[in-house]
């Protein structure tokens, strides 16, 4: 053993003991507790099997988190990544005001979610909501009436969305099971793109200029042509990377429904019961441990199944040293 | 030109989507400086449009009002002033003064109902020091025990790396649950140290200054230690200094999670309004005046995300580079 | 047929002028070297001919066909780039494809998996072109693997092959050795000779490297901050520079300079001041001598000039004698066998002599000065 290795186990040994009681305890915790009917402040429990997952994979209000959750992940994630892409791209293709588009976009990364989903709250209310109230102006100008109602176009106006809302009432964005859902992943969408950008951007300065030129020479004139033959391929590890931090992120989705909807409710019909949602009414409001802990065990085996694919693809590339 | 109709159509998309995600910051802004009726039709009195900073006409501040309504006391004591007055006409004049006085700009009374309404300081104070407290332990505890991964050889150092390896996969968020528990059972929720323990770890932090200390040269340490230092001044005096660089970047990337964190303050704060994080004192702000202090309420978010914002847009390079930096990995 | 013609072409990056007015004719088959220091404008002229940069003012012709605004997809040349610029996500193979698949296949048959089907005819005809050319460069074993898998020289092989796989009117090479070793680089000096001499095509090659230039090109073009201040044949080149800064950018060691002062063509007694005014060289405009090392000898007449040793590098076939030349007062290298060299010692005073025929002329601008007579017939 060469110098420093018995200081070495003091230096790790601070790190050790607190992946143990932050990672390892509560992980195995809650591999145990998931399959119990633990309560606090109950002295016993009862072994309960696979009970909690039976409730989480048949009752309704489960359903309901399953659907919140998955479509917010398959919303967010897909339209996220390629609003990011496309930003980048157009970002780096552009010589002016590039730095500018850049800050902008990446805005939303940096500001409180919370502060700016009530922001957003106040602007999306149904009545005095600046969103609604511009909606409904548009209504009684005849080019916009026109154009968004379709009836420019030769269709009728009142099967139309906006020419419904015109003749009716202007939606409630939040307060509608039709629209709430949507809404949120338009919100998780807006937050999280311009971290995405900034993620492609940086593989894009990897790219080799010389790369576009043999792209050229080889005879790709089209931009389509040398964006297939160079820039996706170069950015296929940076898409790998994007795509399992978006999701991950995705299903961690709880600022904006709480901030929507008072402490404890789950969105119109809970069609906002994502999963972070449901882990905080179960375990913790509802002092329902174990099920609490079986939803955790299934957000954790997600992560763990996300994180191998990714792992099984940036290892299949190989590439320049 | 085909270059430049399609330049042209790439900046009318960027502006396009600029406008989109600089709308809720505009809004924000504007509101802050706007009276409740301005902020819900848009329009100023005798009908204007309200524009950014609306009209700044007085507004009556209705509980100031109510507080300071003429009582009978008052108004017999009054008396003596208004020699000739009927009591109605007292009470009126009396209101009058009152109105005058309980009246403010829309501006200057939403920023100082923010401070009034709920103990924003407070919240801004405990923000600084969960955020602080957060950072500083994480790098205490991360440097070492990046430095020894790095540099030192010793038996178990590939086992103790992958570990790390193994909870970089886990996201804290995640086993909030058994967190929770644990500190439950300890009885530590609703304390500064529940806010704070559950981070005092950062695995990525550890990762992030091993791989940064790997591009250390080790003719370097092998000269401090020449020079007769010991292993702990070589990470405080010697390494700290060159990874200053990797330390801002996971400085930026730690204190923006942490300030901007509401959920896991959520699960461990459940009283105690002193103990209140900035994100988790505004839901709690919106809750409380449920409707009627949009004008306020903008007032405290925009004191929330201000100091983060100013931040970057002072130094958004390094902060960028920061977040990128630190999400490669 | 192809020759290239370029006119007047000037090209210039923000403020900073890149190239000048730069008019060059590369005759068919031919082997022409873009050479000089970095920052030249080598690169971009090449990059000007491929298509690549558009000039500011100026025309490109290939075979007398206008190409100044013609993409470079549509000019038929192909290029060797100094980083190879393989597609590191595609086999050798593929990356060999990609030109015959974007030239000769259609946006359908060029669809994966579908393409194949509907034109198997054309892929199999593709494959073939691929083999052939990978026999001729020898890179058959590893068709299937990927760049990141190849070594540095592999990696040149497989780019020469994607290169050469759709027999273009002219190869345009930029640097492509200056990543490789130096023992593999002067190797492939021999096979890129070898292989343009078998192919029968223009190439155009650019180096910084003085050494690939006179040894592989028919013509070497020096360029000098965004001009051709040269063109001739490698000899004429090395030989009859035009100018001081050709003089001394070409040649290792590096050519020897004095500054040339009365004191100094009188002590160093050849060539003499008759010599030089029968030979109709103006004495006043003369400012620098320069000879190249390998033609200073050693001398044991009285009457030559002293120097005195002060370094000796072996170079095993030959030795580079560093000395300081007492009339000038400064600093000479000269060549010498082994033999010569090895009996030399570190202080030792030596005795030289300098061919004047080998001795260039150059007035204060660097221009070089040429008398109208031979100066060796001036001697006899």
């Amino acid at each position: 053993m060469s110098t420093g290795s018995r200081s070495a186990y003091w230096f790790v040994a601070p790190a050790i003991i607190l992946m143990g009681l932050i990672f390892f305890i509560p992980v195995l915790m809650a591999l145990g507790l998931g399959f119990t009917n633990y309560s606090l402040g109950n002295s016993g429990f009862d072994f309960v099997a696979f009970e909690n997952f039976e409730k989480i994979f048949t009752r309704r209000s489960y359903e309901k988190m399953w659907g919140a959750t998955l479509t917010y992940v398959l919303v967010v994630v897909p339209l996220s990544v390629l609003l990011g892409l496309a930003a980048a791209l157009a970002i780096n293709s552009v010589t002016r005001f590039r730095d500018v588009y850049k800050t902008i976009y990446f805005l939303p990364v940096m500001a409180t979610l919370m502060a700016m989903a009530i922001v957003w709250q106040i602007m999306l209310h149904p009545t005095a909501g600046v969103i609604n109230r511009t909606l409904a102006s548009g209504c009684d100008v005849e080019f916009a009436y026109g154009v968004l109602s379709g009836a420019y176009f030769g269709f009728d106006p009142l099967t139309s969305w906006y020419g419904n809302a015109c003749a009716d009432v202007m939606p409630n964005w939040l307060g509608d099971k039709k629209y709430a859902i949507w809404v949120i992943c338009f919100i998780g969408v807006w937050q999280n793109f311009g971290f995405n950008m900034v993620l492609y951007l940086a593989g894009l300065t990897s790219v080799s200029r010389e790369l576009y030129m043999a792209a050229q020479m080889d005879g790709a004139g089209s931009a389509w042509d040398r964006f297939r033959l160079v820039t996706w391929p170069a950015l296929g590890p940076t898409t790998v990377f994007v795509v399992t931090i978006s999701t991950i992120r995705g299903f961690q989705v709880f600022d904006i429904v709480e901030a929507f909807y008072g402490f404890g409710s789950a969105g119109p019909g809970k069609s906002a019961y994502v999963m972070m949602f449901a882990i905080f009414e179960k375990g913790i409001k509802q002092n329902l441990i174990g099920i609490g802990s079986a939803i955790t065990i299934i957000f954790l085996i997600f992560v763990m199944f996300i994180t191998l694919v990714q792992r099984y693809l940036v290892e299949r590339r190989v590439h320049y040293s | 030109m085909s270059y430049d109709i399609g330049n042209s159509l790439k900046h009318t998309a960027l502006i396009l989507g600029a406008l989109v995600v600089i709308l809720p910051f505009y809004f924000m802004l504007s509101y802050s400086l706007q009276s409740q009726r301005e902020i819900e039709t848009g329009l100023s009195p005798g009908g204007v449009n309200a524009g950014f900073f609306g009209s700044q006409s007085l507004v009556l501040d209705k509980d100031c009002l109510q507080a300071n309504t003429p009582e009978r006391k008052e108004i017999e004591v009054a008396k003596t002033s208004y020699p000739g007055k009927t009591e109605r006409e007292i009470y009126n004049i009396l209101l009058k003064e009152v109105e005058t006085s309980c009246s403010s700009r829309p501006a200057l009374m939403n920023y100082s109902m923010a401070f009034t309404k709920a103990p924003l300081l407070r919240y801004l104070l405990n923000g600084v020091i969960v955020t602080l407290s957060i950072f500083l332990i994480q790098v205490v505890v991360a440097l070492p025990a990046a430095y020894a991964l790095a540099k030192l050889r010793f038996l178990g150092r590939d086992f103790i790396f992958s570990i790390v390896l193994l909870c970089l996969l886990v996201p804290v968020h995640a086993i909030a649950l058994p967190l929770y528990v644990i500190l439950a059972k300890l009885g530590l929720t609703n304390t500064y140290a529940a806010l704070i323990i559950p981070w005092t770890i950062s695995v990525f932090g550890i990762f992030l200054m091993r791989q940064f200390f790997l591009t250390v040269p080790d003719d370097l340490i092998d000269a401090a230690r020449m020079d007769g230092m010991s292993e702990f001044s070589i990470i405080w005096r010697v390494m700290l200094p060159t990874a200053v660089p990797a330390l801002l970047a996971f400085g930026i990337f730690s204190v923006v999670a942490h300030w901007n964190d509401y959920f896991w303050p959520r699960v461990v704060i459940t009283g105690d309004p002193n103990l209140f994080t900035p994100p988790l004192g505004m839901r709690v702000f919106k809750q409380d005046t449920e409707g009627d202090l949009h004008g306020p309420m903008m007032a405290v978010a925009v004191i929330v995300v201000a100091p983060l914002m100013i931040a970057f847009l002072m130094a958004q390079k390094r902060f960028i580079e920061g977040i990128t930096f630190t999400g490669m990995k | 047929m192809s020759t290239i013609q370029l006119k007047n072409i000037s090209k210039s990056y923000a403020t900073n002028l890149v190239l000048n007015n730069v008019s060059l004719t590369v005759e068919d088959r031919e082997f022409l070297t873009l050479v000089g220091p970095s920052g030249c404008g080598k690169s971009t002229l090449l990059r000007v001919i491929a298509g690549l940069e558009t000039p500011e003012s100026g025309s490109v012709a290939i075979d007398e066909r206008l190409v100044t605004k013609t993409a470079p997809a549509h000019r038929n040349l192909a290029m060797v780039f100094q980083s190879y610029a393989l597609y590191p996500h595609l086999s050798v193979r593929e990356n060999m494809k990609t030109p015959l698949k974007l030239r000769d296949l259609s946006i359908i048959q060029r669809l994966p998996l579908i393409g194949p089907l509907i034109a198997p005819g054309k892929y199999q005809s593709l494959n073939n072109q691929v083999e052939e050319t990978a026999a001729t460069l020898r890179i058959n074993e590893y068709l299937e693997r990927r760049p990141g898998q190849l070594s540095g020289g592999q990696r040149q092989r497989a780019a020469l092959g994607r290169a050469m796989v759709r027999t273009p009117l002219a190869f345009l090479m930029d640097e492509p050795l200056s990543n490789l070793d130096a023992a593999l680089r002067v190797h492939m000096r021999a096979e890129l000779s070898e292989l343009h001499r078998n192919l029968e095509t223009t190439f155009v090659y650019v180096t910084h490297d003085q050494s690939e230039a006179l040894t592989m090109s028919d013509r070497v073009a020096v360029m000098m901050d965004g001009t051709i201040v040269q063109i001739g044949t490698p000899e004429e080149i090395y030989n009859q520079p035009e100018f001081l800064s050709v003089a001394e950018f070409l040649g290792s060691p590096k050519i020897n300079r004095l500054e040339l002062t009365d004191e100094v063509i009188a002590k160093l007694k050849m060539p003499s001041k008759a010599q030089l005014l029968k030979a109709d060289i103006d004495l006043q405009l003369i400012k620098h001598v320069c000879f190249r090392p390998e033609h200073v000898t050693l001398s044991n007449a009285n009457n030559k000039p002293e120097a005195v040793v002060r370094h000796v590098e072996n170079l095993g076939s030959e030795f580079f004698v560093h000395a300081e030349l007492a009339v000038a007062g400064c600093r000479i290298i000269l060549k010498l066998d082994a033999p010569t060299g090895s009996a030399i010692n570190i202080g030792e005073v030596l005795r030289l002599s300098i061919n004047p025929n080998s001795m260039l002329f150059f007035d204060e601008s660097g221009n070089r000065i040429r008398g109208r007579e031979h100066l060796e017939d001036a001697v006899a």
